[in-house]
């Protein structure tokens, strides 16, 4: 365990040394990241210009929910998104032979070897924002409420990790995963909006099969006080056996791997 | 004999792009997904009762039609222009014959036609899911005007990102310029909100500039929300503004080229 | 002590059809024609602790895949391996800590970081304690010669450094069998010697096992008393490159030049129907003589004319190997 952690901060000091070789890299991330909020908040604004109530949020609820986004998907960006969008590459280049070969999970490293240190950036900002939109919404901060939301979050986190990393597997397959990834950011940028704007079935499958009311409706209900004690076990089971998942998954597609030719 | 190369340039990306079978299908899919999560938000408020500029069927037609329209127009040039410039890509297509913009335009167009292929049955899913509302024209007339729409608002697009990928020959990193484009003029030509439904002091400058012409005019076009004189100053307006692009590309393209092959590139 | 058992490991491929033009792309939309390859038929073979012992064939023969079984990184289609009493594909984590893979074509190093920085991971991911880590980098930089491009990023390294980088990295988990993939691939004639030499000083030093593939005749020549001759999947041979040389019994290749012209009839009853290789110069003559012959056909081509050089040389062992090659492509074999 200790030595996971070890091996998993030796990434971090990679990542590190390398993001400082890549400056112009660092300043379109975060460029980019700002773009995306301005453009999400505008999106809000726009909407609320008709109407101060929209399926029971009303603007600084939503714009909380916002902020926890920010940090949900932040987060996804600096430690999932780069390794989950390497590994098809990593099997064409034949990479895949080099990590499969160390005397360690082979899921966590293709997992978590590599960092995109500027989305802390984005990560950051989604705090600020959380915090400002937090406190315009009424939110009453205290170790149990935000405790809770961080566990909702969490649970969110490793669901949407799943999710995508059982996609992404099937880069063993076939030949080309790019709009994989495309198709699972699209259905994950629902996140932005509270589960409750869609419709019942449409909810029903953002809880259950593409989990993002867990990663982000349900830690804002957390600490707006609002959320249902019993979704938090629920989403705990869920989160356990999705890991299960895609370890069993993993297991059976390297054993089906064939590597590319020499 | 031009128009035979750029026909046999299309039809080998077609068969690139159809390698990838599994890959074909999903990006699709992506293209149809984002509209309707957006027409399911502003469904919602619609249902609550709240008065909106569009109606529910103008807003089922915007964003059903939308992913179509939007993958007619859209451009990938970024992801291989400026690289070409940078690398030296473009070295092999300034030997050859043919006009090396012919590549980029054959593309394009290979890519388009096997998107269509697949996006339009999943476009009529949609349409179908959505049929009680959808108000498309039943005349042949808002068809053929919509039909004329289309190539002005591809030419705008495509001319466009044509002048910010020659900044590639002098700067090294263009690709952040092109994702603000990209991000910019999305949201300008009314991909994620419709145009209408920003506030009315923006009207204005809205209907005007550039990023309407490539993906909401033919929209409006279709809706069938214009009046003729709104029709003829939009064309106008579109017209313009492929004009003005071309004249933009050809200096930098040509002064471009110029120092790409004195480098040796 | 054998440190390598391999027993009829075989390995098949499949992979996909596809008509060419358009309509080929279409159909293939619908129906695929799915295909096998047997890369490797059905090998056997056992290497001792701290041999070292070279793969020959040409490409496509299976070196690499056999290779990569013995690894554990394809899963045999039938057969079985046992490498230091482990079996190879279940990759259990105390058999991953003695083996190491280099591969002359991919790289492990990371790109654009020094090599250094791989190297503490490394450190981490095989449990090195620090004061053996810190030896054994110093040890073996100093035998490769490469202390000072530790800290260089390894884009910036010449491909000679990069794959000297490379053997470090692989070496400082001190594994006790060594993999390696066409390691001098690409490398100029130099960096080709000082890897060969560093090779054989590892195993004469450590007593690393070292298996290795290649399609360079003067890597095996240099490196491995043991050959093994794989060529479509099958083993062809296996012992050294002295026997294999003897086996093939290769001719002799004469070259003589003459001071005079001398009429071709005289010529060709010296050589006594044995064909002529085209030379440019008319008063030069070379031809391959089966072994047995050589001295008569040289005491008859004294005879024939007044000689000015007379030369008799082995055939190269690249040649021989290349025959061996063809002929074992039409189905023929070694006596």
């Amino acid at each position: 365990m200790i030595r996971y952690l070890r091996l998993w901060r030796q990434f971090v000091v990679l990542a590190l040394v390398r993001q400082a070789e890549y400056r112009l890299n660092f300043l379109v991330s975060v460029g980019v990241g700002f773009a995306q909020l301005a453009l999400a908040v505008l999106t809000f604004l726009l909407l609320y210009r008709f109407t101060n109530d929209v399926a029971g949020w009303s603007r600084a609820q939503v714009l909380l929910l916002l902020g926890i986004y920010r940090i949900v998907e932040g987060l996804l960006s600096l430690q999932i998104a780069p390794n989950l969008r390497a590994i098809d590459e990593a099997i064409r280049r034949g990479d895949m032979d080099f990590l499969l070969l160390r005397p360690v999970s082979s899921q966590f490293l293709v997992s978590l070897r590599l960092l995109s240190p500027a989305e802390l950036v984005n990560v950051l900002i989604g705090i600020a924002l959380t915090i400002c939109a937090g406190n315009l919404a009424g939110v009453r901060w205290g170790a149990g409420n935000i405790a809770e939301a961080l566990a909702y979050g969490l649970c969110g986190l490793v669901l949407l990790y799943a999710v995508w990393f059982l996609i992404v597997t099937c880069a063993f397959w076939l030949v080309q995963v790019e709009t994989l990834h495309e198709l699972f950011v699209t259905v994950s940028l629902t996140a932005q909006y509270p589960v409750d704007f869609f419709r019942g079935d449409v909810r029903t499958f953002l809880t259950f099969v593409v989990p993002v009311a867990f990663a982000t409706t349900f830690p804002t209900k957390a600490l707006l006080g609002t959320v249902q004690s019993r979704l938090l076990p629920i989403g705990l089971v869920l989160a356990g056996t999705a890991l299960l998942a895609t370890h069993l998954f993993w297991g059976y597609a390297v054993r089906h791997y064939s590597s590319a030719s020499s | 004999m031009k128009a035979r190369a750029l026909g046999r340039l299309t039809a080998m990306n077609v068969m690139l792009t159809l390698e990838y079978r599994a890959a074909v299908s999903v990006f699709i899919l992506n293209s149809v997904a984002r509209p309707v999560i957006s027409l399911l938000i502003w469904l919602t408020v619609s249902d609550q009762g709240v008065r909106l500029p569009y109606g529910r069927g103008q807003l089922v037609t915007y964003y059903v039609v939308l992913g179509v329209v939007s993958m007619l127009t859209a451009t990938w040039l970024d992801e291989t222009l400026p690289q070409h410039i940078r690398l030296g890509g473009l070295s092999p297509w300034l030997l050859r014959p043919a006009p090396y913009v012919f590549y980029y335009i054959s593309e394009n167009l290979g890519q388009k036609l096997v998107n269509l292929s697949t996006l339009l049955p999943l476009v009529l899913v949609v349409a179908f899911a959505f049929r009680a509302d959808l108000r498309l024209p039943t005349s042949p007339l808002p068809w053929l005007i919509f039909a004329a729409s289309l190539p002005l608002a591809m030419a705008i697009r495509f001319l466009l990102e044509l002048v910010l990928c020659s900044l590639a020959f002098w700067v090294e990193d263009v690709e952040g310029v092109l994702a603000l484009q990209s991000v910019l003029g999305a949201f300008l030509a009314g991909q994620y909100i419709p145009l209408a439904l920003f506030p009315p002091s923006l009207s204005g400058f809205l209907d005007a500039q550039p990023f309407r012409y490539t993906l909401s005019f033919p929209l409006e076009v279709l809706m069938g929300t214009l009046s003729a004189g709104a029709l003829a100053s939009g064309f106008a307006w579109a017209s313009g503004y492929c004009l003005v692009l071309w004249c933009c590309c050809r200096l930098p393209w040509r002064s471009g080229l110029r120092a790409y092959s004195a480098t040796g590139a | 002590m054998t440190a390598i058992d391999v027993s009829d490991l075989g390995k098949t491929y499949r992979y996909h059809h596809k008509d060419p033009g358009l309509r080929g792309s279409l159909s293939s939309l619908f129906r695929r024609q799915t295909l096998e390859k047997c890369a490797v038929v059905g090998v056997s073979f056992a290497v001792e602790a701290g041999a070292v012992v070279g793969f020959l064939g040409p490409n496509g023969a299976g070196k690499t895949t056999t290779l990569k079984m013995l690894c554990g990184l394809l899963y045999p289609s039938h057969g079985a391996a046992q490498v230091l009493g482990f079996t190879p594909s279940r990759r259990e984590p105390a058999f991953l800590r003695q083996i190491s893979l280099v591969m002359g074509q991919k790289a492990m190093l990371w790109w654009d970081l020094p090599a250094m920085e791989t190297l503490l991971l490394h450190k981490e991911m095989y449990s090195i304690p620090s004061g053996q880590f810190r030896q054994t980098v110093d040890d073996l930089a100093e035998l490769l010669d490469v202390g000072p491009l530790l800290r260089v990023q390894v884009r910036k390294l010449s491909l000679g450094e990069r794959m000297k980088m490379e053997l470090l990295t692989a070496l400082v988990h001190r594994p006790a069998v060594l993999f390696l993939d066409e390691p001098t691939i690409g490398l100029d004639v130099v960096s080709q010697q000082r890897v060969r030499d560093f090779l054989r000083q590892l195993n004469r030093e450590q007593g690393t096992t070292i298996l290795l593939t290649s399609h360079y005749m003067a890597d095996i020549e240099a490196l491995c008393p043991r050959v093994l001759l794989i060529d479509q999947g099958r083993l062809h041979f296996d012992g050294s490159l002295a026997t294999l040389v003897e086996r093939a019994a290769p001719p002799k290749l004469l070259s003589a030049v003459f001071a005079r012209p001398v009429p071709d009839a005289a010529i060709a009853a010296a050589l006594n129907g044995l064909p002529l290789q085209p030379t440019d110069d008319p008063l030069r003559i070379r031809v391959a003589v089966p072994r047995e012959q050589t001295a008569a056909v040289a005491e008859r081509l004294l005879h024939a004319g007044r000689l000015a050089d007379l030369s008799i040389e082995d055939v190269p062992v690249e040649a021989i190997i290349r025959g061996i090659f063809s002929e074992t492509a039409t189905g023929g074999g070694l006596q």
